[in-house]
């Protein structure tokens, strides 16, 4: 084929350009890294890195919102852990008024103690994290959850419970609202309360009991009554009726619908104990009824048995305090460990994440140095044969 | 004797001529659209003896420019369609980079958005959290308004651009036209000698032409051509020349078309351009810049929409609940402005999730409303009758006609393309961020069964009791009243709904429990409907409920990547073709100095062999003298 003189300079000039930006992109390729580096150069890869990168993005997220929840977690466990300290110290006290040889000054002394002991249980109840938000008050996290309202410790929160998302389809609850965690701690032995009537005038004390047939167990409000002066007793349900009758001996066991009842010392006639449904009591409740019974008068037989009878009582509600306690903490423990998976999980996707858009986005350096080699050498054949080419004239030998 | 001179002169003229000619090409080696010229010599007309006809010599016949009018044709199409294809797929690249950076991209962004939702719900109460999020808000509509307002501008600049070819289309039909009238004239007063050198300047005048839009060239006797533009449209007759223009959009003042200006009327031709830089302007225009600006609006109505929904479930932080967050601008119907009658068309969005990304054109036509693609011209199916009660439906568009439209008015429908220009972020206080839900439950602690109560949800936030304190008791295990009233049968887990909330009761209440569904007064912490908004974010809602927002973004960005990546591919291709069609023209046409060199050579050589002949016609003379000398 013919060709003309402009048409040979014409196609190496287009040759050598072709080549040098060939060798420009990949120049870019390995100055940025980057083998995508607009959506046109590979729109499959820049679409799936997007989605990778906001994945990442979020995952990110996800971990920062982890990290929230671990914090109030944890401060949450420490204020259930020094409430814990608190009533086992409390118990201590207990037990220690609970002794025949202390004085009643010693006890009101005690019951002083054991007072300012629940003013440092609301305060640890009314703690707040690093944004001021109250920790136990559930949504209503700027209003301050517990407070004295009469004689009683009130509370002013709601039973919201806030939950973050630590994972695309995984949220955990940051806290507990200060009903679960205070108010609702299981009155007795879980399943019936006892206490003795004021105005006993006997020498019998109760002290709880055991379910030995929980399916006999019907759920009520019972009355022990002693009808004579002899251990004839009765014990009726809330509607006056009836349910058991016999007559107790000094410790021996009184039993009925499942249930063995306590009772140690001789009631006297007309002396009355309530065996309740167990409902639940707020912690602040069981520390001022303490505080009540260790000021008691324990002159008379009637009142030192009911002081007995008191004590009993709240000997065995401070333990459910602390199993309530213990069981929350333990809530949290379980949401604390899944937080620390699901964190776990996110640094693993992470790396998965970051493997995959580099796959995706980044350079081959290897293959990208080779091949900017390879051109290289292209555009200097091209260069050196264009100049060769180009001296040839069939003038230069016309003389 | 005589005759041998004679015929030696021919010669001589002839090598000259040849000579010159070669010197000619030989100095326009470089000169862009020059094809090479050659002589054509031939013999002069032998004389006639009794014994026979003796040759007189050479004379030049003409002298001709070596052209293939089928190459040159071949060529100046492939150039045009290369500039086509070129102006298209540099334009996509410029989209193509503009939405091409990850890091400051949209997808980056709205995920921002999202997780800033999250930062909310990790602490609903936190200002500066909340400043956060409206922050994001604002920078994400900042970032669509970037995004529209380049893609707006990048229209502006294809305007101008419009009106630049224009004005030098004309410039060179003026010129096409002074040329025809010279190659005419030229030819007229030569016999019919062609003008090559004029010839080649046309050609290159068309060439030029030819790239800025698709032209139809047809020779006339004489040496004319006549030159047509879109489906026919006369540009350039012999020597007349009729202008193109610029005219407005019918629907839209701010888009320029082009028209041919004929005396007497004026003819849109944008739609028949098929090639050159304009044909390729036009082109990007309305497949790649219009569908862009529609889709990236379609994402902004959509964000808008489910954000707008979300927020107006939940309270906020002074316990009013939650307005809009975003505002956008509405679908827009636009007259044409050839309508004759007083036709109105209203056409709102209704379903985000049929939404497309295409602009439609309803048309009155003799019997009825008829809905087409305004790009393909497809007809779209619509139903209804377009009142207001029974509006036409369409891809999720409701429209509504009014007054009375004759046959054959026009209105163009745009869902979503000006959605972002009025698109604002209409909270400014971050405590109106609508974090909490309107209502809170409470089991009452006193309960003595096992019965637990969802924290609820919201179906009808613009229901008046929904705030109102409702208590449910169980009268027995199996059955519950409402506020004391009824007894409705219990099933553990079971969806109660009750003045727009939803609550579930699960595990066995007993007989008496209470449970109760409050105004959520003071639930700064409560965080419920911040989790539910960046839930909702990530729900499918585009393109009947398949795509999610981001992958929207994806969706969009991918497009405009494959769109480019086409746009390239083609151009490349065609360029190879434009290469070769170029060389099989050169390989014709163009110079090349060594044959010039051997035609030097040829030429010289048979140059001195007539100069020879004159020396032997001398010496054949001056025998003669000398022989009579005595």
């Amino acid at each position: 084929m013919r060709i003309s003189t402009a048409g040979i300079h014409h196609a190496a000039l287009t040759a050598l350009l072709n080549q040098q930006s060939v060798l420009s992109k990949t120049q870019n390729q390995i100055a940025s890294g980057k083998r995508v580096q607009t959506p046109a150069d590979d729109p499959v890869a820049a679409v799936h890195i997007l989605e990778l990168q906001r994945a990442l993005a979020e995952s990110d997220q996800f971990n920062s919102n982890a990290d929230m929840a671990k914090n109030r977690l944890t401060l949450e466990e420490q204020a259930l852990a020094d409430s814990n300290t608190l009533i086992q110290r409390v118990r201590e006290q207990a037990l220690q008024g609970n002794n025949a040889t202390v004085d009643p000054a010693s006890r009101r002394m005690l019951a002083t103690e054991v007072r300012s002991r629940l003013k440092e249980l609301v305060d640890i109840a009314n703690r707040r994290d690093a944004n001021g938000e109250y920790l136990f008050s559930g949504y209503a996290s700027m209003t301050q959850p517990f407070a004295q309202s009469g004689s009683t410790i009130a509370y002013f929160g709601d039973q919201g419970n806030r939950a973050l998302q630590i994972g695309t389809d995984q949220r955990v609850v940051d806290g507990h609202s200060g009903i679960d965690a205070f108010m609702t701690v299981t009155e007795g032995n879980g399943v019936f309360v006892t206490h003795a009537a004021a105005g006993n005038t006997g020498s019998g004390v109760i002290a709880g009991g055991t379910m030995t047939n929980p399916a006999q167990w019907a759920p009520g409000d019972y009355t022990l009554r002693f009808t004579s002066a002899t251990g004839d007793y009765e014990i009726v349900d809330g509607a006056a009726t009836v349910v058991a009758t016999g007559t107790y001996t000094a410790n021996s066991t009184i039993s009925f619908n499942g249930a063995n009842i306590n009772l140690t010392g001789m009631p006297a006639q007309n002396d009355s104990f309530s065996i309740a449904r167990s409902r639940s009591e707020d912690m602040f409740t069981t520390l001022s009824n303490l505080a009540a019974t260790l000021e008691s008068s324990t002159v008379t037989q009637g009142e030192l048995a009911k002081f007995n009878s008191d004590m009993a009582t709240a000997l065995q509600q401070l333990d459910q305090v602390s199993d309530h306690l213990s069981s929350v903490r333990a809530e949290v423990g379980t949401r604390l460990s899944t937080i620390d998976d699901a964190q776990d999980a996110l640094a693993d996707r992470k790396v998965e994440l970051e493997t995959a858009t580099s796959q995706l986005r980044d350079l081959d350096y290897a293959e990208a140095v080779s091949r900017m080699n390879q051109q290289l050498v292209g555009l200097q054949a091209a260069q050196a044969s264009y100049s060769k080419i180009a001296q040839l004239s069939l003038f230069d030998y016309l003389r | 004797m005589a005759d041998l001179l004679s015929t030696g002169v021919s010669g001589l003229l002839a090598f000259q001529r040849a000579l010159d000619t070669t010197s000619h090409n030989i100095s326009n080696v470089s000169t862009d659209g020059y094809s090479r010229q050659r002589v054509l010599i031939g013999t002069r007309p032998a004389q006639a003896y009794g014994n026979g006809w003796v040759g007189q010599g050479a004379n030049v016949q003409t002298t001709q420019r070596v052209y293939d009018a089928f190459v040159a044709a071949q060529t100046r199409t492939s150039s045009s369609n290369l500039e086509h294809l070129d102006v298209y797929a540099s334009s996509a690249e410029q989209l193509n980079n503009m939405f091409g950076d990850s890091a400051n991209g949209l997808s980056a962004t709205l995920q921002n958005f999202v997780n800033a939702f999250q930062s909310v719900a990790n602490s609903p109460a936190s200002v500066p959290a909340r400043q956060v999020l409206l922050s994001e808000a604002n920078t994400l509509q900042q970032r669509l308004k970037f995004f529209d307002g380049r893609l707006e501008d990048i229209g502006g600049e294809i305007n101008s651009r419009i009106k630049g070819e224009v004005a030098e289309v004309n410039t060179l039909a003026q010129s096409i036209a002074r040329l025809n009238n010279e190659i005419t004239t030229g030819m007229a007063r030569t016999g019919g000698q062609p003008p090559n050198d004029l010839l080649d300047q046309r050609d290159q005048l068309l060439d030029q032409l030819a790239q800025k839009v698709s032209v139809n060239v047809v020779t006339q006797d004489g040496g004319s051509v006549n030159v047509f533009v879109g489906s026919g449209q006369p540009l350039v007759l012999g020597t007349s020349v009729n202008q193109l223009t610029t005219v407005q959009d019918p629907y839209d003042s701010t888009r320029l078309t082009v028209a041919l200006q004929t005396p007497g009327n004026s003819v849109d031709i944008s739609r028949n351009i098929s090639g050159g830089m304009l044909g390729g302007l036009l082109d990007f225009r309305s497949e790649q810049l219009d569908p862009a600006r529609n889709q990236l609006g379609r994402i902004a109505v959509a964000l808008s929409d489910v954000v707008n929904a979300q927020h107006r479930e939940g309270i906020d932080l002074s316990g009013a609940l939650g307005g809009d967050l975003f505002a956008v601008g509405d679908a827009e119907s636009l007259a044409s402005d050839l309508n004759t009658g007083t036709g109105t068309v209203t056409a709102t969005r209704a379903d985000i999730g049929a939404l497309t990304g295409r602009d439609y054109v309803l048309e009155m036509t003799g019997s009825g409303w008829q809905l087409r693609d305004s790009l393909t011209g497809a007809a779209v199916p619509m139903t209804g009758t377009g009142t207001v009660a029974d509006p036409f439906v369409a891809d999720g568009l409701e429209i509504v006609v009014g007054g009375a439209a004759a046959t054959g008015d026009t209105f163009q429908i745009r869902p979503t393309r000006g959605a972002i220009t009025d698109m604002n972020v209409l909270i400014s206080d971050p405590s109106r961020i609508a974090a909490a839900a309107p209502i809170r439950t409470a089991a009452n602690t006193a309960n003595s069964g096992s019965g637990a109560i969802s924290a609820g949800e919201v179906l009808d936030s613009t229901n008046a009791q929904l705030r109102t304190p409702v208590t449910i008791q169980f009268l027995t295990a199996n059955t519950y009243s409402i506020n004391g009233a009824g007894s409705f049968a219990y099933t553990g887990g079971g969806n109660i709904d009750v003045n727009g909330w939803r609550v579930q009761i699960s595990g066995n209440p007993a007989a008496g429990d209470t449970f109760t569904i409050t105004d959520n007064t003071s639930g700064t912490g409560d965080n419920r409907n911040a989790l539910a908004l960046a839930d909702a974010l990530k729900a499918p809602v585009l393109n009947n409920g398949t795509s999610t927002l981001s992958s929207a973004v994806g969706e969009f960005v991918g497009g405009i990547g494959v769109a480019t990546r086409q746009a390239q591919v083609n151009r490349d291709a065609q360029n190879v073709v434009y290469e070769e069609s170029l060389a099989a023209n050169e390989a014709v046409s163009g110079v090349n100095l060594d044959e010039e060199a051997a035609n030097l050579l040829k030429y010289q050589q048979a140059y001195q062999a007539a100069a020879q002949l004159i020396r032997v016609a001398d010496t054949m003379f001056q025998t003669l003298l000398a022989a009579t000398e005595r």
